[in-house]
């Protein structure tokens, strides 16, 4: 794909991206392009869904595909989930197990379990389980120890 | 050493302590029983071969509660599953008693203590229980906390 840098005297900055077919390398910049809005951009039923980071229940990877789960939608995103551990560094975010992220902030109710184990009920009534190898760093998010360091 | 072998081990300490804090609590109970027998029976003293055997009796329950699945007292919720670990643990202990020769033979008392022991096991339930509540409304604090902060941080 060719591309082109040009400074400008005046006016705002500003990205084209022009392309003929959306191929998985102009969903890439897409995505790059939408993330400085805090945006992600997925497919669902071959559409293109742009998804406001905040509104992200949680996102789980199933058979090496990932999936972002909103309040009442699914949408799939072509990174991986240590890619969006790194690109979504951000405090509401939250590795609970090795094939999920949650948001923090989505979390309704939190129940202690048996073994150090935390059920998370989502604000949609999902239930996710905080494994005890992901509870004490999830209870030090929690008081904003782990963020600090 | 590997990563694997560290986190075998992890588990396998894991699991051990979590055995060893049991016994030590099995056994706490069941001394205190013994004792209390002892002292209303006019006995001042007590065997050190009877407690070496409600120690070992004690860790190996806690061994095969752990190793079966059973550890009843950790559950959410008592089902069949975990009313059949009390009630056979109980009775082990009960047995153990009676040709242990703690009591002296006499089954009433081998019988009550069986009973003792379910109420232990039921006790320690209901202590880890309360104590998985008010863990998770400390936790549920610092969630709302940490809500708090990221809406002033927005």
């Amino acid at each position: 794909m060719k591309y082109k840098i040009e400074q400008i005297k005046q006016g705002d900055d500003e990205l084209i991206l022009r392309y003929q077919n959306l191929n998985q390398e102009v969903e890439h910049i897409m995505n790059f392009m939408s993330f400085s809005e805090k945006k992600l951009v997925g497919t669902k039923n071959g559409y293109q869904i742009v998804v406001d980071v905040k509104q992200i229940l949680y996102i789980e990877s199933v058979d090496r595909k990932t999936f972002v789960y909103l309040e009442d939608d699914v949408v799939r995103v072509e990174y991986t989930l240590t890619q969006l551990e790194r690109m979504l560094n951000s405090l509401r975010f939250f590795r609970c197990s090795k094939s999920m992220i949650m948001n923090i902030d989505k979390v309704k109710v939190l129940d202690s379990l048996a073994s150090n184990r935390i059920d998370a009920t989502m604000c949609n009534g999902e239930h996710i389980i905080i494994s005890r190898t992901y509870a004490s760093e999830f209870r030090r998010r929690l008081k904003g120890e782990a963020f600090d360091e | 050493m590997s990563k694997k072998i560290k986190y075998l081990f992890e588990c396998y300490l894991t699991k051990k302590i979590g055995v060893e804090i049991k016994c030590c609590l099995m056994f706490f109970l069941i001394l205190c029983f013994y004792c209390i027998y002892r002292w209303i029976t006019n006995f001042n003293q007590a065997s050190i071969l009877h407690m070496l055997e409600m120690v070992l009796l004690a860790y190996l329950i806690g061994w095969i509660q752990n190793l079966l699945h059973y550890d009843f007292d950790e559950v959410d919720a008592l089902r069949l599953r975990e009313w059949v670990s009390v009630i056979l643990s109980s009775l082990v202990y009960a047995v153990a008693g009676h040709f242990g020769g703690w009591f002296e033979g006499n089954i009433v008392v081998c019988i009550c203590f069986g009973l003792y022991m379910v109420c232990a096991y039921l006790c320690s339930y209901l202590i880890y229980k309360i104590k998985r509540t008010i863990d998770a409304k400390h936790l549920n604090e610092d969630l709302q906390r940490f809500q708090n902060r990221l809406k002033d941080e927005v």
